[in-house]
Order: structure tokens, then sequence, then C-alpha cells
């Protein structure tokens, strides 16, 4: 375990039973992961990744099966209230009382806290203030728009100071611009120090972040930086569509001595130095119907592990 | 327990904050016990009892409204969770003591408005109430009104929909009432019938009620029978309350 780390995650399982007619399902298998103080770390994956179940356990909401957690030096499973203590989590779904305004959310959380009165009040104001809030503090969160509710729930969850940010899928249901705003204040966050762990299934959100970790089918397959990520696979990616497109695999990768995936009736190929398009068009051509030839992006990092697309997951939820 | 206190203090605030809320717990049953304290008056006079219908009932509607007042400040435990509040309570650093304190609590006290203001109409059923005795009756109605909201705790975390709640109000919590002797005195009763009513903790509830309406605090220890329901009472509150510590245990997660 790496003793630097302020979370420190090691040989998480857990498998929910079977209910029903549902058959029980591995959610997690034997995940290790170590978040440093003040990284902003992604978990990348699609739905039913094991993403969501991780933070659940994170936030002790579930008891895993197997495997050890500690956030600051604390043993979730020897103290869970010390735990959520250092945590604030925004959820996916919103976790605000509608019938009640800003400000008394935003008191009312401080006070779950165990924060004093005038403590609470001042960094109310601050945050407000910060997050462009200060003239609704007053109003019912029933009124207010799905962005500016979003950011009441970041103000929330930073009004009693975590030492960790937990954000699940924070921007679901957000147009782009109120979505590239709540990044913005996120971002923000970078230079105070605060720990950021957030879920997403969209590449864009998780580029950003110090490290990437991808998750698939209950499984942590990669955590590095986002770049790293990238750079492991090789230095393009051709990606080449064609009426049939497994001879051309066999044929392409024979020809060019290449080693290609099939993905959703797409050939993918790393390519690991510098490579003459000449000969591919010589030879093949005719069969080819779309050729591209691009700098991988994390889409092109998730289909290497996973054999999956993530964007094309994403559509077909 | 600052957390039971921001939690009891919120189930307040959105009662007090939804004005068709305190006017229905209030109309209701007030039109309750005018209806059928009228329609019954010539038609029914309770088994071993001298009173008229009206003020037989009272007591009965005063157990209702603290039921009422139990399921539907419960129910909102369940919007709690769907809405996606409860999760937000949930990964604050609070025990899960104080969220069932915090909203049994809360139940309670709205509950005791709702009976504080009802209990003005006591003149209006011919019962004449003594400030000692209305201070008994107020504490009588916080210790049920611990027990009802205990009993729909339990309920409403083991379920994800207001439906399923309505369900088992329908087929369990009015006939608990029903069957209590709030409508009908239990000597009353055909023998199998008494016997379930023997066996509802509820009717302890009404008998406690009912007593503490004609007797004066100072003798009502003396009276074996209302001991005894006070016990049984007491007992099934704690019951309640014990129970609901343990669903919270028992599922912890949203």
């Amino acid at each position: 375990m790496d003793h630097q780390a302020f979370i420190a995650i090691s040989q998480l399982s857990h498998t929910y039973p079977s209910k029903g007619k549902t058959a029980a399902r591995a959610a997690l298998i034997d995940v290790d992961l170590s978040i440093r103080a003040g990284e902003m770390l992604a978990l990348l994956g699609p739905n039913g990744s094991g993403k969501s179940t991780l933070l659940r356990v994170l936030t002790t909401a579930l008891k895993p099966d197997a495997g050890q957690i500690y956030v600051g030096g604390v043993d979730l499973a020897v103290d869970p209230r010390a735990v959520r203590r250092q945590l604030g989590v925004v959820f996916q779904k919103p976790a605000l009382d509608r019938k009640m305004s800003v400000e008394e959310n935003m008191r009312a959380a401080g006070q779950l806290y165990g924060m004093r009165k005038d403590a609470i009040e001042a960094r109310m104001r601050d945050l407000l203030q910060g997050l462009g809030l200060a003239d609704r503090a007053a109003e019912k969160v029933e009124f207010l728009s799905g962005g500016l509710a979003r950011r009441v729930e970041l103000a929330k969850a930073l009004l009693p100071e975590p030492s960790v940010l937990v954000l699940d899928e924070p921007t679901t249901g957000l147009d782009p611009i109120s979505r590239q705003e709540f990044w913005q204040q996120v971002a923000a966050l970078r230079g105070e120090g605060t720990t950021v762990l957030v879920t997403t299934h969209l590449l864009d959100e998780a580029e950003v972040c110090d490290r990437v970790a991808i998750m698939h089918q209950g499984k942590l397959l990669a955590c590095a930086p986002p770049g790293e990520l990238q750079r492991a696979i090789g230095r393009q990616v051709l990606t080449l569509e064609c009426e049939e497109p497994a001879t051309l695999l066999g044929d392409v990768e024979a020809a060019l001595g290449l080693k290609g995936q099939l993905v959703e009736q797409t050939l993918r190929f790393p390519l690991e130095e510098a490579f003459s398009i000449d000969r591919l068009l010589q030879d093949f051509s005719p069969r080819i119907r779309r050729l591209s030839l691009a700098h991988p992006s994390l889409d092109d990092v998730f289909v290497q592990f996973t054999g999956e697309r993530l964007a094309g997951q994403e559509l077909a939820s | 327990m600052t957390a039971a206190w921001v939690l009891a203090r919120r189930e307040l605030v959105r009662f007090l904050r939804q004005p068709t809320r305190l006017f229905g717990s209030l109309a209701q049953p007030l039109m309750f016990w005018l209806f059928m304290g009228s329609g019954f008056a010539d038609s029914f006079a309770p088994a071993g009892q001298s009173m008229d219908y009206g003020e037989f009932f009272y007591p009965g509607i005063v157990l209702m409204l603290l039921l009422f007042a139990a399921i539907f400040s419960t129910i909102t435990l369940i919007e709690d969770r769907t809405a996606g509040f409860l999760q937000g309570v949930l990964v604050a650093p609070v025990s899960r003591l104080s969220i069932v304190f915090g909203k049994i609590a809360g139940g309670t006290s709205i509950a005791l408005i709702q009976a504080g203001i009802f209990l003005l109409f006591a003149p209006l059923a011919g019962i004449s109430i003594s400030l000692p005795s209305l201070v008994m009756l107020i504490a009588l109605c916080i210790l049920i009104g611990l027990g009802f909201t205990g009993l729909g705790f339990i309920v409403a975390w083991a379920m994800d929909t207001t439906a399923g709640y309505h369900a088992i109000m329908s087929v369990v919590f009015i006939p608990m009432w029903l069957l209590s002797g709030a409508l009908f005195p239990i000597e009353g009763a055909a023998t199998w019938l008494e016997w379930v009513m023997r066996f509802n903790p509820v009717s302890y509830s009404m008998i406690v009620l009912r007593t503490a309406f004609y007797t004066p605090p100072s003798a009502l220890l003396a009276d074996a029978q209302f001991a005894m329901a006070l016990i049984i009472t007491t007992g099934w509150t704690v019951l309640t309350i014990a129970l609901s510590l343990f669903m919270v245990r028992w599922r912890s997660d949203v």
C-alpha cells in the first residue's frame, strides 16, 4: 500500500447478491487505488463498470465484501463516521430540500457536519459569492435552474471544508454551458489542496484531471495521467471503415506488420512508429471507405484496454 | 444530538410551509367527528356508556389525528429517499440514531400541534378539561405519537414507493385505529372481534387517552386499568423506536 496516499484502497471486492430473477453480479473485483492529497482523479467507465459502487463504498453507504479503505489514515471499516467527516459529496441525484431556500439548505448541512453557527455564516457567504449564487441565497431551491441547483450542491459539499470532494457524475442532465461552468468551478479548487474524486463517462471531463482510472466490469484496468495513457498506446491511431472489416483486418496485419482491433465494425491500429500511409493506400484503397489518422484520445485508450468504445456505450444506455 | 434537532426542525418547517397539509390535517378529523357524531347520534348508543356518540367518538378522533399525523410525517421519509435528500444526510457525519430521533421527534411535534388545536374543541363535545388534565393529555399524546411515528418509520424505511406505503396504511394502520375502541367500545363487539381488539396495541393507547379525559391526573395511576394500559403503551412506543433503529442499521444504503 502506498503510504503517501491520502485515500488508499486495497483489494476491494464486492458482489451484489442475486435477487429474484437478477443474477449475482460482481461489481468490484480486487480494486487497488491510491489517491494523493490534492490530486484530482477521474474514474472513467461506462454504466455498470463499478465506479458508482466504488463511490458507495467510499461514502460508507455500502459495506464491501472484502478489502480495505483508508481515508486520511482512518480505517473506513473501523470508523465510518470519521471518514464521512472528511468527505464532501455531490451525488448524481440532487440532495437538496427543494422546499427550503439555498441558505436554509446550507445551514442545515453545516449543522449536520457539526459546524459552529458563525463559521457556517462566514463560509456560506464566501462560497455563495464565489459561485455566483449570492443574489439567490433566499430563494427556494425548486425555483432554481438545473445548473444553479448543481452549484448549490457544490457549495453545500464544500461548506464543511472537506479534505476530499467526491463528485458522482456531477454534470448529468446539465446543458453544455452549465457543464462547462461547473467544471470551471471544480478546477478552481485545485489551488486549495482539496482532493477531488470524480466519476464520469465523459471523456472531456476525465481529460482535465491529474489522473484517470479506467474501470470496466468491476476491474480497475489502468490508472495514469491522461497524457501518459494516450502515449502508452502509441503515437497515433489509424482508424479504418470498410465493407468487410474482419477480412481486411487480417490482410492489413499481414501486409503491413501491424496489430489492430475490430471494434464496432471499425478497425483500429495503434501505431508505434512513423507509418507510411502510401503503402496502405496503394494496396487497400479500393476496400477502404473511410480512413483517419489521429493522436490517440482517451476514447482510444478505453478501447485499447477494454475492446469497447466508451462513446458508443453511452449512446446505447 | 444537534443533527436530530436539525432534522426535526426541518420536518416542522416543511409542514408549516404547506398550508394544504396543515388545513387538511385539521379539517379532516373535524369533519369526521361532526359527520359521524351527528350521523350516529340517534342510532348508536355505545354499550355500557351513558354519553352521546359525539362525546364517545371525540377521544377516538384525537387518536386518529395522532395516527394520521404520524403516517403523513413518516411518508416523507420515502420522498426524502427518492428525491435524494436522504443520501445527503447518510453521508454526513451524523449517527444513525439521530436520523431516527430527528424524524420521530419531528413527526411527533407535528402530531402534537394538531392534537393541541383539536383539544380546544373539547367543550363542544361536552367534555371539560382542567389545566392539569390538559397537561396530562398532552404528555400522553407525546407518548402515543412517538409510538405511531415509530411504527410509520419502520414501514417507510423499508419502502421505495409511497404507493406501497399507502397499501400498508389501508390494511394495517387504519384497521388498527378502527379496532382500537375509537369507534365503538371493545365490550360491545362480537367475541372474536373483542379478542382481536385486545391484541391490538393501539387499543391500550385508546384506553389511556379516554381515561385521561375523565380522570384527574392525581387519580390516574390509582386506576389499575389505566396503569396497565400505560405500561403496554410505553412498551409499544419503546419497541417501535427500537425497531426503527434496527431498520436503519439493516438498510443503510440509499
